[in-house]
């Protein structure tokens, strides 16, 4: 019996497809893989860059015209008027409280003063600090009157370190030079000045030569 | 090869986008960008904080009465105007029976030095008077001075006595202003 042409007459073993070959690595295929994603990534980040660099002067652009129109909406003269009602207070009160009352020394060497003593000149000059420095010079007419005033002056305390130089007996009474530095109470701009004092021995008499 | 020489030209491609574009501009001018939106949007919160503080100040000032306004005005004013001073002092001398001889003006003596003075907000000068009068009178002359719409300060005087009853008085009077 013949066999048929279409038989094969012996066993040749087929060759493996590459597709089913393991352990082989494709590094060409690896390197496509590396440079086209970089590629890719490049491009990605180049148009995420432009976007975001516009979308930033977008937003740049737009605040700055909400802050030309906050500034045109800020009035000048409005501001400076409150800067200087500001500054007036501040310095009004400040000055205020500084204020001396002069009249109080007046009104205290009045009701301090015996009749039986006369004062020819009278000054009051302030020093930085608001402290009163009072110079008189005047005539008691004796040495008792003299003591009478130290006396009063020394009680009420608004008048302080009351110095009486210069004194000497003439003719009529005794001459004398007062110094003495007032209380910052006694001139501060408060009805301090006009709380009632202890009366003085003899009857007051105004500033009178 | 031609397969290698592809993707080798893309990644240095790649790489030059990386390094001549995406990373300069990040750091360069958007980086720019960003901190100018940054000063904006921090000059717009201020600019809300003043519109919010200019609101309040108003409000307190319509709260002030205008007389009262006007009186601290007065008070302090906005100019040296020694003039008006002299003119009003000169009036109430007169009211008060007491008679100006004379008025000088000095300048004040400043705390803390010129360059004290030339900064300070308040500005002041002294009027040196002198006069003769009563006793009463110029007691009544002090009281009007203390009391003046016009913040002035008697800071010094001197009284000379006379045996006539008519005294000779000098006084000196501050007077301030805003500058």
């Amino acid at each position: 019996m013949a066999v048929p042409p279409s038989v094969p007459t012996s066993f040749v073993p087929r060759t493996t497809p590459p597709s089913v070959r393991r352990g082989v690595f494709d590094f060409g295929g690896a390197f496509a893989f590396i440079g086209y994603g970089a590629l890719a990534l490049a491009l990605l980040m180049a148009a995420g860059i432009f976007a975001y660099e516009w979308y930033l002067e977008s937003v740049e652009g737009g605040a700055r015209k909400e802050l030309q129109e906050a500034q045109s909406a800020i009035d000048a003269a409005t501001v400076e008027s409150f800067v200087r009602l500001n500054d007036r207070l501040i310095e009004g009160k400040r000055i205020i409280e500084r204020h001396p009352m002069t009249s109080a020394v007046f009104d205290l060497v009045e009701k301090l003063t015996p009749a039986s003593v006369r004062l020819a000149s009278l000054s009051l000059s302030f020093t930085d600090a608001r402290i009163g420095i009072v110079s008189a010079k005047g005539t008691a007419s004796s040495f008792n009157a003299l003591a009478a005033l130290s006396a009063a002056l020394g009680r009420d305390g608004r008048i302080k370190d009351a110095v009486f130089s210069d004194i000497s007996v003439e003719q009529g009474g005794v001459s004398f030079t007062l110094s003495a530095a007032t209380d910052l109470a006694l001139t501060a701009f408060v009805a301090t000045a006009l709380l009632p004092t202890s009366a003085p021995e003899e009857p007051t008499a105004p500033l009178t030569p | 090869m031609t397969n290698r020489l592809v993707p080798a030209a893309a990644l240095v491609i790649a790489l030059a986008i990386f390094f001549g574009y995406v990373s300069p501009t990040y750091s360069g001018s958007v980086a720019e960008i960003k901190e100018r939106v940054m000063r904006a949007t921090s000059a717009l919160d201020a600019a809300a904080r003043f519109g919010e503080k200019q609101n309040e100040l108003a409000s307190a000032r319509n709260a002030i009465l205008v007389d009262d306004l006007a009186r601290l005005e007065a008070l302090l004013p906005d100019s040296v105007d020694n003039v008006s001073v002299i003119l009003d002092l000169t009036s109430l001398a007169t009211r008060s029976g007491l008679l100006l001889s004379s008025i000088n003006v000095a300048a004040s003596p400043a705390g803390g030095g010129q360059e004290a003075a030339a900064l300070s907000r308040v500005g002041s000068i002294d009027l040196i008077l002198s006069a003769t009068g009563s006793y009463e009178s110029f007691i009544a002359f002090i009281a009007g001075v203390e009391r003046s719409a016009r913040l002035l300060d008697v800071t010094a005087f001197a009284v000379r006595g006379s045996n006539t009853g008519v005294y000779g008085y000098n006084l000196t009077v501050r007077l301030y202003w805003l500058r």
